[in-house]
């Protein structure tokens, strides 16, 4: 009976010591691809990885790396969707909803802007080289944010319906770093006033940080000159054309990148790094593709290789209509855009405008044929893998042509223009009055076209957008349908959000 | 008495003397039929003396003085028990019965008599459910459990099964069950890299002895935290004293399709495109409007009418999805002896998909062994190894690039694309100069049958216990046991396709592993005193830690197509790891009594701490009470015995939790995976929740059992309110925020349900009618969400009052009989184009059935068997893919369905439901035609699951002195009863690209030796 007893003991200490050793520290598993956030940004490498976070994040299809690319040129005047795979049909369309949808991805990136500018000012051990270079690069990639959120969601100051503005979008200068902050938040709108104000706050205080700290690898990087170029297209759409003249002659000058000539603007579109960028975000590796069904490359041709109509690349549904092939110079396209396989090619006449020679007959393999631009290429060296002009030396030039005329004056107005058409290909014109700002319209389709650039034109300007025949119809500036739809999720239960009118 | 009172005198001394007095006893076993009993075991009864009987059926035996009970058995035979007198020679006449022992369930961590247990809790035995060809056991569960809804994820051999018991509680949190066999948990990740795996799967069905099914609370309160979605509790086959058996059993057959669609040949889809192009470009000319059509569908401008209506249509579809062949060997061996019993039992099956390649090979081997190695200390042993080996389809099990699967491509492609050259190679590849015309412009079979697509699953799922019995009643049982699985995945993308041919191949590799380590320690007490009060107890602790490890690595660039693996590629494209693990220490015990087999209580508790959960909450506690009422036992009852064989009245109430979220859901991360420039960067990836904690399900259930007529009928109906409250939801922010969401703890879902079982021998004579009525109503709805919302921001689906897996859509107007343009409702009732988003949306059918349940009919005479086995579900709405997709009618240039087309709007006045093709599928300024309820199908159905058909040769196993002979013939999925317009009603998911059931047909022969 002792002999029980004793082992009963034996069992019930053994088991004691089981459970007393098993302590709430023991049930602790730490992760081992991620860090905690409370430590997260407190080392000048830790800090740096963020910054480059957020770079990335320029790369989402929603951003740079398709749809503020395509978009502003399938939802215009200037590009049709072929239907091919079906994508970009709604938004070539203007239906409802088929729209920009960068507000989740840009407020994410915009909270990782805020998490590091309040990060800097702890870091001790950085330079304040360092930190200048920072702060620059987070309030310049915060403007570049908050301006295609104002594209996508709100008029530009040059143009409102005021009876369909509901304001700009919501304005984040703190950073969001806990989940109760997170879930009492309930943001509003700011006005459009505002939003501006805020975004040429960031790009002025950016331009002097980044005067003498900027990282090497532009354009690739933040730069002065890119702050000063993304503040001329900032204050073009605000209407302060002195603001945008300045800003434009500023980033022209900044040493970043040159306008290319007649000579070698197709070779500058063939490499992979354009030499006209002042900003640009690049995708250096295959793993980086956005893939075969939603990268630029897929999305605006169909071929494999350029020159090569037999090889299957991609799907090319997006393509430029008879309205941008004109202004191309590029005539003899027939109306419906499209050749089957079975037809014999008809012969196209092309103007001594080089530009043209970024469009050619598609592939054969998904029948029909149609003029498919082939700006983007593959050309980071892997199929569908393309660094992303975002604004560049030509976009610049016709931004403080724009400016000029606006402010009368006419003679550097016509002067930037025939800087471009010489550099083009082009012969110089002249021209008085309002010509030269359709000149400089005209200009921008054929320079931008498939950078995404013409639907906000169209709206900024305030004009009507008058749809490619084949879709048939006259898009009024005033339609609901010119601005985006804010997630609805945004809208339940928070009374101070507000919709867009339509939606 | 007086004499067992000088037995038990004599086992004290004995004991206390050890000194052993013994004698010789003689005796003979025999049937009710006086027909001797060979290999019958004789043991005297509390000790592990024993021996077998001759094949005369007599035994010899030297008994201690003590011995005061022989007990005999023998395989299915009841059990009997002989008083040990001061005679030396005994008889024994066994009675022949399946239901040799009292019923138990496996409840957890110990069996508790069926009787005795209050709780909802279902069994299927091996009888139920042998030789049914199934790859995965838990698809056995559908329609044979009250409360459990089983729904194929798809028919990829092998692959997840959906499984609800008793409805879904949680939002964000996992549903699925718990499994567990022999006592270790499994872990229930389902691994998707090339195809789906299941956990389970390892399971040879065949070695199933039952299945004991924790459907409520108060059942699972037994595993916490891990219990809250139900826990489906596998005890497998083992050895018995006795003879030894071999069995041998072999299964041949083939699988075919469920069903092919009706489609399109290329003379209509040009009339569709041709109109689709119209309408879409009004202003362009018919000429024009033709030629485009022609162009995209790659047919030559020239070509008349009647050119196009003479183009050859190939069958796409009876080329892909094709009859497969299935087989089933099996082979066991089980036996022992009073100490040592022991079970080898080896199965290999195949099973092919009948989409094509998709195929399921596995090979199992599950040993056991159970010894005593002392009066008071036994141990057992169980080992399961076995390895898998899948084909996938292209473009992975769950979607993905679905174009390529042949299900959907084979309906779709344009028929008029040849499949194969005339020297039997591909049509279409790149290089050949040929083009394959339309949407999918590539051949689907050959990139099934060029690529490769593999994956392997080698899983060892073993166990070790120790069982010492410390005090009469009181033992002690130690169990380690393991569940690993290595999942290896190849693909291989051919450079001879298009998707491949620019990259010069593309090869990726993959290895997933999970190591899930798991002791528990018990004492476990069981005693009657006085023949009256019956005590049981528990008390145990348990600790599992669960690793989940992957690495991988892809490239592109291969010099030729038979250069397969990634070192031979020029350029390595990406290496992944990974990492995760969780780890859980518990704390449980039980305690029941029971007084005069008429009044049992049973309190459970268990105490879990979880590294998933916050800091500051990572214990938790979850108590159960069990009542239960044998009103038969009462004196009472006596008078109505004579009808009324059983009536139990049970109630139970219990709280167990839910912890299926990601292991590291509670903690504030920056992750990595970012890079830029070549460089990598890091990103806040999820905020902190550091009181995050269970989700609780806490659950009332009241049961009746009831027999009538000696148990010719049973019946038993279970009611039950589950209340899943402090729901581990993804809360959603406002994307301003920068975030989308956090895991919190709120929200509340109910699930109100009926349960009922109804068995009846309608005749049981030599001809014998046996059914099984099972049926379960289940009501869902989400009680409260959280800052008094109706609505979850984000998902306009999940909504207060609205059962999860609703659908919230624009209700579908039909077709403006004058413009042929697809139309819906407004919130008002007033018809537009643009429904608007929220504002004009309904709640529209849920993908969770509200009845579903199964019908069971088993005939028998002489030495035939016939069941047929049915199942159904109703109440049940989704959306299905392929069909949204086929039923385009010219919207893009690919193949629909025949039903669509013909009810096409075409003339203005035409009264239809299908609008008029559309280049493009949206109207002008409207919503797409893919909008809304349109798109949404009932899924009711009810489906043949199995008939069987058995004749057991017995003439033949009397002359050949064999145990068993046994030929069946099988038939499963062979015909459904379903307005469902997709592949299969079943389906769970978004129905592009799946890889649909079959149907199949099997012959079988098993012989017992």
């Amino acid at each position: 009976m002792k002999t029980i007893v004793n082992k009963i003991t034996v069992f019930a200490a053994t088991l004691g010591i089981l459970v007393a050793g098993c302590s709430d520290k023991d049930l602790a598993v730490q992760p081992r691809q991620s860090i905690s956030s409370e430590t997260a940004l407190t080392s000048v490498s830790s800090v740096d990885a963020a910054v480059i976070g957020v770079y990335a994040t320029l790369k989402s299809r929603v951003l740079y790396g398709r749809d503020f690319m395509l978009y502003g040129d399938v939802m215009a005047d200037n590009a049709v969707a072929t239907n091919k795979s079906g994508r970009l049909v709604g938004e070539g369309r203007n239906n409802n909803g088929a729209h920009y949808a960068n507000w989740g991805t840009a407020y994410s990136a915009i909270n990782d802007c805020n998490l590091v500018l309040a990060a800097i000012p702890k870091i001790s051990a950085a330079s304040a080289t360092q930190r200048d270079r920072w702060e620059g690069e987070m309030r310049f990639i915060r403007a570049l944010l908050y301006h295609d959120l104002m594209r996508a969601y709100a008029y530009a100051p040059t143009f409102i319906v005021n009876a369909s503005n509901r304001g700009g979008v919501v304005l984040r200068s703190t950073a969001v770093d806990n989940k109760d902050t997170a879930a009492a938040f309930r943001p509003a709108r700011a006005s459009i006033a505002e939003c501006y104000n805020f975004i040429i706050n960031d790009l002025t205080i950016a331009s002097t940080r980044l005067a003498t700290s900027a990282r090497a690898g532009a354009p690739h990087f933040a730069t002065r000159a890119a702050c000063q170029a993304l503040l001329a297209r900032v204050q073009l759409y605000n209407g302060d054309w002195t603001a945008a003249r300045t800003a434009a002659t500023n980033a022209l000058t900044g040493g970043v990148g040159t306008l290319s000539t007649a000579a070698n603007h197709v070779a500058g579109w063939r490499a992979s790094t354009n030499p006209e960028s002042i900003f640009e975000v690049r995708f250096a590796i295959a793993a980086e593709s956005l893939g075969v069904n939603e990268a630029l490359q897929t999305s605006c041709t169909s071929m494999g290789a350029i020159g090569s109509p037999l090889t299957n690349g991609g799907w090319g549904d997006c393509v430029p209509n008879l309205f941008a092939l004109n202004a191309l110079g590029i005539s003899g396209v027939p109306s419906s855009l499209s050749i089957s396989n079975a037809i014999a090619l008809p012969a196209l006449t092309r103007s001594t405008d080089v530009r043209n020679q970024l469009y050619e007959w598609g592939g054969q393999r998904t029948n029909p044929r149609f003029m498919e631009c082939t700006k983007y290429f593959g050309k980071s060296g892997f199929l569908n893998t393309d660094n992303v002009p975002v604004i560049r030396h030509a976009e610049v030039l016709l931004i403080r042509a724009e400016a000029s005329f606006r402010l009368n004056d006419e003679a550097a107005a016509l002067n930037d223009i025939n800087t471009l058409r010489v550099n083009r290909g082009l012969a110089p014109v002249t021209l008085s009055g309002n010509a030269i700002l359709e000149e400089i319209l005209n200009q921008r389709v054929a320079e931008l076209t498939m950078e995404g650039h013409r639907f906000h034109d169209m709206k900024r300007l305030g004009r009507d957008i008058v749809k490619d025949p084949s879709v048939g119809f006259v898009l009024a500036i005033t339609d609901f349908r010119v601005l985006a739809p804010i997630p609805n999720g945004e809208l339940v239960g928070n009374p101070n959000m507000q919709q867009n009118v339509g939606y | 008495m007086r004499k067992l009172l000088m037995i038990f005198i004599g086992l004290f001394v004995a004991m206390t003397s050890l000194v052993a007095q013994t004698r010789v006893i003689t005796g003979k076993v025999f049937d009710e039929k006086g027909a001797p009993i060979a290999n019958a075991s004789v043991l005297v009864k509390g000790t592990t003396i024993g021996t077998t009987t001759k094949d005369d059926g007599s035994f010899s035996l030297n008994v201690p003085a003590s011995a005061k009970e022989l007990v005999i058995a023998s395989v299915n035979y009841a059990k009997q028990e002989i008083n040990i007198t001061s005679s030396n020679t005994y008889a024994a006449r066994l009675k022949a019965t399946s239901e040799d022992l009292e019923e138990v369930v496996v409840t957890g961590y110990q069996q508790t008599k069926k009787r005795e247990v209050n709780a909802a809790v279902s069994t299927i035995t091996a009888k139920q459910i042998q030789n049914i060809p199934v790859t995965s056991v838990d698809r056995l569960l559908q329609g044979r459990a009250a409360g459990v809804q089983v729904n194929a994820n798809n028919g990829i051999p092998g692959g997840p099964v959906n499984i609800l018991i008793r409805g879904a509680g949680s939002i964000n949190a996992g549903n699925q069950p718990l499994f567990v066999v022999d006592g270790i948990q499994i872990n229930g990740t389902t691994t998707n890299i090339q195809t789906q795996t299941n956990p389970i799967a390892f399971l040879n069905p065949n070695d199933i002895e039952s299945f004991d099914i924790l459907k409520d609370a108060a059942a699972t309160a037994m595993y916490g935290a891990r219990g809250g979605n139900g826990v489906v509790l596998i005890t497998t086959k083992k050895g018995r004293a006795g003879r030894n058996e071999i069995n041998l059993n072999v299964q041949l057959g083939s699988t075919s399709p469920l069903k092919y669609f009706d489609i399109l040949n290329i003379a209509e889809i040009t009339q569709s495109r041709i109109e689709a192009l119209q309408n879409a470009n009004p202003r362009a000319t018919a000429a024009a409007v033709r030629a485009t059509a022609l162009a995209g569908l790659g047919i030559a401008g020239t070509a008349t009418d009647a050119d196009i209506a003479n183009l050859r249509n190939y069958d796409w579809q009876r080329e892909g999805l094709r009859n497969g062949s299935l087989q089933q060997f099996e082979a066991s061996l089980r036996g022992g002896n009073e100490k040592t019993t022991y079970s080898i039992s080896g199965s290999y099956n195949n099973t092919d998909a009948v989409v094509f390649p998709v195929n399921f090979k596995r090979g199992t081997l599950l040993t056991s062994l159970t010894h005593k190695v002392s009066k008071k200390i036994t141990i057992e042993t169980s080992i399961s190894l076995s390895t898998i080996r899948q084909n996938a389809p292209f473009g992975g099990a769950v979607g993905g690039a679905f174009l390529g699967n042949i299900a959907f491509a084979g309906a779709t492609i344009l028929p008029h694309n040849p499949i194969r050259n005339a020297d039997g190679s591909w049509y279409g590849l790149p290089g050949s100069g040929q083009a394959v015309a339309g949407i999918l412009s590539f051949n689907p079979m050959a990139v099934n049958a060029l690529n490769t697509n593999k994956q392997v699953t080698n899983q060892m799922v073993g166990n070790f216990s120790i069982n010492y019995d410390i005090l009469k009643g009181l033992r002690y049982t130690g169990k380690v046991g393991m569940d690993y699985r290595l999942v290896q995945t190849e693909f291989y993308g051919d450079p001879r396709l298009d998707e491949y041919f620019n990259r010069r191949g593309f090869g990726s590799v993959n290895s997933d592993w999970n190591t899930n380590f798991l002791t528990f320690h018990t004492l476990n007490f069981n005693r009657t005193f006085n023949n009256k009060h019956g005590i049981t107890a528990l008390a145990g602790l348990e600790y599992r830690s669960d690793v989940n490890e992957r690495i991988g690595a892809s490239a592109e660039g291969f010099p030729t197509p038979d250069f397969r693996t990634v070192n031979s590629a020029a350029t390595p494209l990406g290496a992944t790891g990974f990492w995760s693990g969780n780890k859980i220490f518990s704390l449980f015990g039980r305690l029941g009594y029971d007084y005069d087999r008429r009044y049992s209580v049973i309190f459970s508790f268990r105490r879990d701490g979880s590294s998933r959960f916050g800091s500051n909450n990572r214990f938790a506690n979850f108590p159960s009470v069990q009542l239960g009422w044998n009103v038969t036992n009462e004196k009472f009852m006596e008078r109505s015995s004579n009808w009324l064989s059983n009536l139990k009245l049970r109630y139970s109430w219990g709280q167990s939790g839910n912890d299926q979220i990601n292991n590291f859901d509670a903690l504030g991360l920056f992750g990595g995976g970012r890079q830029y420039n070549n460089t990598p960067g890091i990103f806040y990836s999820q905020l902190s929740s550091p009181t995050l904690r269970w989700e609780s399900r806490t659950e009332n259930n009241y049961g009746i059992d009831l027999g009538f007529f000696k148990d010719r009928i049973t019946a038993s109906v279970d009611v039950y309110k589950r209340v899943n409250s402090r729901l581990l939801l993804n809360r959603s922010l406002y994307l301003t925020t920068g975030f989308t969401s956090f895991t919190d703890n709120v929200g509340e879902v109910i699930n109100e349900g009926v349960e009922a079982n109804l068995g009846v021998k309608i005749i049981d004579r030599g001809f014998k009618w046996r059914t099984n009525f099972i049926f379960a109503y289940n009501k869902n709805y989400i009680s409260k969400l959280y800052d008094g919302l109706e609505v979850l921001p984000g998902n306009n689906a999940i909504r207060v009052g609205a059962p999860l897996g609703s659908f919230f859509v624009a209700n579908y107007a039909g077709v403006n009989p004058a413009t042929g343009r697809a139309m819906w409702y407004k919130a008002d009732g007033s018809l537009t184009y643009n429904p608007l988003i929220p504002a004009d949306q309904r709640l529209s059918g849920q993908t969770n059935p509200v009845y579903n349940g199964g019908f069971e009919n088993i005939f028998s005479h002489r030495n035939w068997e016939l069941s047929l086995f049915f199942n159904y579900e109703y109440g049940r709405t989704v959306s299905d893919g392929q069909v949204n997709f086929m039923s385009e009618i010219g919207g893009r240039a690919f193949n629909g369905l025949r039903e669509m087309y013909d009810a096409r709007w075409k003339t203005p006045g035409q009264v239809t439901s299908v609008p008029r093709p559309f280049n493009g599928n949206a109207d002008f300024n409207s919503s797409s035609r893919f909008t809304g309820q349109r798109y949404l199908f009932k899924a009711d159905y009810i489906r043949l699951r199995q008939v069987m058909l058995a004749y057991n040769l017995t003439e033949y196993v009397k002359k050949a002195k064999l145990s068993l002979l046994r030929i069946y013939f099988q038939g499963n999925n062979l015909f459904t009863y379903s307005d469902y317009p997709g592949y299969d009603p079943e389906f769970v998911g978004a129905a592009t690209g799946i890889v649909p059931q079959n149907k199949n047909l099997t012959v079988g022969l098993q012989v017992g030796f």
